[in-house]
């Protein structure tokens, strides 16, 4: 089983991309697919547009999935043994910092699971976002596996080349690749890059 | 590094039911113009930052909408299905910022609301997580 989860501060289009992501896996790939969303608020809202498309979408509450750790390991449990799933997608609510639960996860993974962390940063607004919530996604950089520059339609090159610096210098060597997540066509290229990381 | 201020997560949900039916595409038009209200509000009470204002419009056999904005200057994003006319929808949202207080988020929501309100014709509802 695959667990591949999705951190990445508010509004970086991590639901947009998981619906995608989610669709290619079951349509071009036929795999059996498991969403989980851990939104922030108390009335969610991510999972009610991904219920629209017909996945298997379960909801985490509350800011962190550190809070709710129990009801995840046995979501995940519950992944491989009864639904025979094939990849899980996680979305940790925009304000989650992975390496608070990272280590937990890992210790409940059975053995021939993988884990990989993708990590979207919004750039059109990474300048900011370094500014006000930096330690917060810094922490989404350092856990990533992969790093996605998503939005990259709505900024200039020279925006684009900065945030990838930036993210490199963050996480010398981490992949980074630029996308726009409202674009099928993008959304499969970053599926094929995910899963081949 | 600096510290990070405070997160204020609103949330709701505004039950509207107007005296006529409306074409869906309005209910979309008239709800991206809430949301681009919302972000507004948010810059005129001087958060921090947005971190993200969101929701999830149910028009049952007549549809869905989905809202999302990270700021004013960026707009509203919408994605969704709407089908022909009709008079009841379902909005639950988020107004997730930074640096501000529940009780200012509140009395922002509520005015921003009560012009869409004034605006769409109808009763509108809106509850808190505890009344729903």
């Amino acid at each position: 089983m695959k667990l591949n989860l999705y951190a990445g501060f508010l509004g970086s289009g991590k639901t947009t991309l998981i619906t995608g992501v989610a669709r290619y896996l079951v349509e071009q790939k036929g795999e059996k697919v498991m969403i989980i969303v851990n939104d922030v608020g108390d009335i969610g809202i991510d999972a009610k547009l991904m219920k629209e498309s017909e996945t298997d979408v379960h909801e985490l509450f509350g800011g962190c999935v550190c809070g709710q750790m129990s009801n995840l390991i046995n979501l995940l449990k519950g992944a491989s043994t009864n639904y025979m799933v094939d990849t899980i997608l996680l979305e940790a609510s925009g304000i989650a910092q992975p390496s608070n639960f990272l280590h937990t996860i890992e210790l409940f993974l059975e053995e021939k699971s993988t884990l990989k962390v993708i990590t979207l940063a919004d750039a059109t607004r990474w300048r900011e976002l370094r500014q006000v919530v930096e330690q917060l996604v810094n922490d989404q950089v350092k856990c990533a596996d992969v790093v996605l520059v998503n939005k990259i339609d709505k900024v200039d090159k020279e925006t684009i080349d900065y945030v990838v610096a930036d993210i490199d210098n963050l996480k010398p060597g981490v992949e980074v690749v630029t996308m726009s997540a409202f674009e099928d066509k993008q959304i499969h290229r970053v599926a094929e890059v995910i899963r081949h990381v | 590094m600096s510290k990070m201020p405070n997160l204020v997560a609103y949330s709701a949900q505004l039950q509207i039911d107007l005296e006529k039916e409306l074409d869906t595409n309005m209910w979309q038009r008239e709800l991206k113009a809430y949301f681009d209200s919302l972000s507004y509000g948010c810059e005129e009470v001087s958060v921090d930052l947005i971190g993200h204002i969101k929701g999830f419009l149910s028009l049952n056999q007549n549809g869905y909408g989905y809202f999302s904005t990270v700021g004013a200057e960026k707009g509203t994003c919408v994605k969704g299905n709407f089908i022909g006319k009709t008079s009841k929808g379902v909005l639950d949202f988020n107004v997730l910022v930074y640096g501000s207080e529940d009780n200012i988020i509140n009395k922002m929501v509520q005015e921003k609301t009560d012009n869409l309100c004034h605006g769409l014709g109808g009763k509108c509802i809106l509850k808190l997580p505890s009344d729903i």
